[in-house]
């Protein structure tokens, strides 16, 4: 057996990661949680459960961020719990990481505002739609930039991210807006379907990145 | 899709990074292709093919045959 039947033979190995994986998501979503429960009443007075959730998802967004971003300020403490070879790896993507960070970020701020926006909300639904467009604007012109800097494989894996999640959103979203259609399920909060969308966003990120190998420990 | 990349990478003594350095990727690309993980464009593997002086063949193994 030569060392490409081998290789075939060892089936997909991606599977190893998913639990670690997921387990990571569960955490920071569940810290997310915890603090929030922590300080809310002294920060953000009431919160609804849909703003509860909505706010955990846009912290995983900032916590992905911020670990990029002291990923990129100091390579070599940042190449021990991102994916990469070595700090040089972090230093050679430095443009595309930190668009993508930048990008990141800023869909993270702007669900962020949206959950403590709305009714009984802290903030003005004046200010918030202007803020949030803001962020997501430039976050768009940061993805795009990330996009330019970016090898072929990081295009493609940024193309069927945006395919996957597209059908996800498509099932998940489209689903329940059905169901409630029909008075079979309680009809989603429009917070709530935001909130789905960013999720699904990131669980298509993860999957598509799971299915190329990049989760893989290097 | 199957492929000799790491093979002839390994021949020449050079590290992922130094592959993808003088093709102008990023080394998750270099391994995504070795793990056969990714599939490079056709622009991609006709530069990898050149750099090694060999065939596209030689390096990206396709079991299919043309019918009768």
């Amino acid at each position: 057996m030569n060392d490409i039947e081998a290789k075939a033979e060892q089936g997909p190995r991606w599977g190893k990661l998913a639990l670690p994986t997921l387990a990571g998501a569960v955490t920071g979503f569940l810290v997310a949680i915890a603090m929030l429960q922590l300080f809310r009443d002294e920060v953000f007075g009431e919160l609804s459960a849909s703003s509860t959730i909505a706010i955990a998802v846009a912290m995983v967004y900032i916590f992905i961020a911020v670990g990029v971003g002291v990923g990129l300020i100091s390579p070599a403490f940042g190449a021990r719990f991102l994916n990469v070879e070595d700090a040089e790896e972090l230093r050679e993507q430095r443009q595309s990481l930190m668009a993508s960070g930048i990008g990141m970020l800023l869909l993270g701020a702007a669900l962020f505002v949206l959950a403590i926006s709305g009714p009984g909300g802290v903030v003005a639904p004046e200010t918030a739609a202007i803020a949030t467009a803001l962020l997501v604007a430039v976050a768009v012109a940061a993805t795009i930039r990330s996009a330019r800097v970016s090898d072929e494989l990081m295009r493609t894996v940024a193309r069927e991210t945006g395919n996957t999640g597209y059908y996800l959103i498509f099932g998940v979203v489209g689903g329940w807006a059905g169901l409630a259609h029909l008075q079979l399920v309680p009809a989603p909060a429009m917070l709530d379907v935001l909130t789905t969308i960013w999720a699904l966003g990131l669980v298509a990120a993860f999957w598509v990145s799971g299915r190329r190998g990049m989760l893989n420990p290097r | 899709m199957k492929n000799r990349l790491k093979d002839y990478r390994e021949a020449k003594g050079w590290s992922q990074g130094e592959l993808a350095r003088r093709l102008g990727v990023s080394r998750q690309t270099i391994n995504a292709v070795e793990t056969d993980k990714y599939d490079p464009s056709l622009p991609l593997a006709l530069r990898m093919a050149k750099l090694f002086a060999v065939s596209v063949p030689d390096l990206f193994i396709d079991d299919w045959e043309p019918q009768e």
